[in-house]
């Protein structure tokens, strides 16, 4: 596991961050005359977040990663943050129309009786403007991960990450967890009725 | 192979079987009067492959690097060139080709293919296959204009800047020309002196 927190570092260090930024500079260009977008970043995945994934096992015990150098997707990870509902599909269509989609998810809680994390996440390929021919082909990630989300899918998320994830924190439990679901509701509300004075602005 | 100048290849390859995704090159010797498209058919229904360049985010790299370079261009003879280029494009909706292959049909000049290349992030990016789409194209190059040493400048959607203007040349050094145009007057506006 150091051979690959070393690896990684080296990664990281010579070739993500740039990519990260010039992948940011290239989708905000993409983006520049679309309206309703509140931020668009990408970042690179930490080492220790990405040697935290990589030690990832399955349910059997046996390791979720063969070759997490090339398995893991979200090396690096952008966000396209929209103020309304209404506004993920336009962006959608944008986002389809210049990046090459590996894969498309909706994510929604698996009932409509419970709630949770929110968003619509795709695996793209990195478009070759953002890639520095100085830079080794064997350190480059041939995917990103990019969640297009609302303001408030995006707060959810970012607080519930916070509060749920940190090892050093005993996990919640109980109502701590229904108090959280509580809170995914009410952002859920927040953006319907968002959208339904938008979309009756619109009209 | 049946012949030697008239056959279609592809070539694949990654370092994992497992975790990877297979990036491959094709030629298509095989098209009649052009050695500029490849067959869409071959690529999307035969090898079950696709070009690695969206249509939009090729035609807008092309369409960029083309305004960018007659803007920044002080050869008159360059920009004259991109100029004719961008109307000449118009018709290429739905064909695939590279930047270098469009350079190349249309038979642009050293210069102005440097001027091209030099707007492009990367060098390599003049070889990647995309397929033209004009709809984005318009989006980057919607207009193309001409300004006389009058100060008078003409302007109208790039595809159709030689229909309704027409262009005679009135003097023997070939420098001084008349243009002429038909139309209704729509509006008419005062802006401010550059």
């Amino acid at each position: 596991m150091i051979g690959l927190e070393k690896k990684y570092s080296e990664k990281f260090d010579w070739v993500l961050q740039s990519l990260a930024s010039n992948l940011e500079s290239h989708t905000q260009g993409l983006f520049a005359n679309e309206p309703r977008i509140d931020r668009i970043s990408a970042r690179a995945k930490s080492v220790e977040r990405f040697i935290g994934k990589a030690n990832t096992r399955n349910s059997d015990g046996s390791p979720k990663y063969s070759d997490p150098l090339r398995q893991i997707q979200d090396q690096i990870g952008a966000r396209i943050i929209t103020f309304y509902r209404s506004d993920i599909d336009r962006v959608s269509n944008v986002v389809e129309r210049y990046f090459k989609p590996i894969e498309t998810q909706e994510i929604v809680p698996d009932s409509e009786w419970k709630f949770g994390y929110f968003g619509k996440h795709y695996i793209l390929f990195i478009p070759s403007d953002v890639i520095d021919p100085n830079w080794e082909k064997e350190l480059i990630p041939e995917f990103f991960e990019l969640q297009v989300k609302t303001l408030f899918e995006h707060a959810w998320s970012e607080a519930n990450h916070d509060l749920s994830y940190k090892p050093e924190i005993a996990p919640l439990e109980g109502d701590e967890l229904r108090q959280l679901a509580f809170t995914s509701a009410q952002a859920w509300g927040a953006d319907n009725i968002f959208d339904k004075l938008f979309r009756k602005n619109q009209n | 192979m049946k012949s030697a100048t008239s056959y279609k290849a592809a070539h694949y390859e990654d370092t994992s079987f497992e975790a990877g995704f297979w990036k491959g090159r094709a030629i298509d010797k095989q098209i009649g009067g052009s050695e500029v498209r490849l067959s869409n058919y071959w690529i999307s229904e035969f090898l079950k492959s696709d070009f690695r360049t969206t249509s939009a985010l090729g035609t807008r790299r092309l369409g960029v690097a083309l305004r960018e370079a007659a803007r920044k261009s002080s050869d008159l003879s360059v920009k004259s060139e991109i100029a004719a280029v961008v109307t000449l494009a118009s018709g290429l909706n739905g064909e695939s080709f590279s930047i270098d292959q469009f350079q190349d049909r249309f038979g642009l000049s050293d210069a102005a293919k440097n001027a091209i290349r030099n707007e492009l992030t990367d060098p390599r990016l003049s070889s990647e296959q995309f397929e033209f789409n004009l709809e984005e194209f318009k989006l980057q190059v919607p207009y193309r204009s001409v300004e006389l040493d009058t100060g008078v400048v003409l302007s109208a959607h790039s595809g159709e800047f030689e229909e309704v203007f027409s262009r005679e040349v009135i003097d023997d050094a070939g420098q001084i020309v008349r243009f002429s145009t038909e139309g209704k007057v729509i509006t008419e506006k005062l802006g401010k002196a550059k």
